[in-house]
């Protein structure tokens, strides 16, 4: 049977239990880091500069430009395959669909509570409907 | 020259949690757990902290009202780079995305720098 006759769909749930390995993190080399580094520099960098040239709506736009995404996505398809970035690919859209809702209530509350706790609300937002949806979803 | 500053940290921030959140998601699996950590908000994280510090609440409120319109083209670029990995070569499929986030960013965008 080929590889792709057993990839998953989005729709099919995931027997394996989430898990961290520090071993596979120490498998990162620096090159892939310089391109994830470059990549979420570069984003910030133009999304600043937008905001100095059309206001900080504009730029905003770009806070959620798939900078880890796109570096990430491709290295993964080079170095393992694309069946694996395909899979990454899929959690992405709901981390995607978590993003949008951690921009949601970050503008909502910014201006009612101190910035510093509408940014740990809007993040343990993310992570919670994240994994949430993920459980939902996927969690056999 | 305080612009030129505060888009250097903006840039040595949002680099930095972006190799952070690579790295948290480099070591998780299975893989699809793993993409939810792909649309982690690190450059919005860098960019909302330097903003609300340089400029304050108001801005922060603008550039995350903005940042909804991305959230949701973040969302469509990664269910339309699914199909394209079968048919492009990565760097390909990653550029034809962007064009698709670039488009959706832009036609939710209207209504919220409207309102």
């Amino acid at each position: 049977m080929s590889a792709q006759s057993d990839e998953l769909t989005v729709r099919d749930r995931v027997e394996q239990r989430p898990a961290f390995s520090l071993g596979k993190v120490r498998e990162a080399t620096p090159r892939e880091l310089i391109i994830r580094f470059l990549a979420g520099a570069a984003t910030s960098i133009a999304s600043g500069a937008v905001t100095l040239v059309f206001g900080p709506r504009v730029g905003g736009i770009l806070l959620g430009f798939p900078a880890i995404m796109a570096a990430s996505l491709t290295l993964i398809a080079e170095q393992e395959d694309i069946t694996e970035a395909r899979e990454d690919a899929r959690g992405a859209i709901v981390g995607a669909c978590a993003l949008t809702l951690f921009a949601a209530v970050a503008a909502l509350t910014f201006g009612h509570l101190p910035g510093g706790v509408v940014l740990l609300i809007s993040t343990v937002v993310w992570a919670a409907a994240a994994v949430l949806a993920y459980v939902v979803l996927w969690w056999r | 020259m305080h612009d030129v500053v505060i888009l250097a940290i903006k840039g040595l921030a949002g680099g930095t949690l972006v190799v952070a959140f690579a790295l948290l998601s480099q070591g998780l699996e299975p893989k699809r757990f793993a993409g939810l950590f792909s649309a982690a908000p690190a450059v919005a994280l860098a960019g909302l902290t330097v903003t609300l510090l340089d400029k304050g609440a108001h801005d922060a409120h603008q550039s995350a009202a903005g940042m909804i319109a991305g959230g949701v083209g973040m969302a469509v670029y990664a269910a339309a780079i699914i199909p394209l990995l079968r048919r492009m070569r990565p760097a390909a499929a990653s550029i034809a995305a962007i064009s698709v986030w670039t488009v959706v960013a832009a036609i939710v965008a209207v209504p919220l720098l409207a309102a």
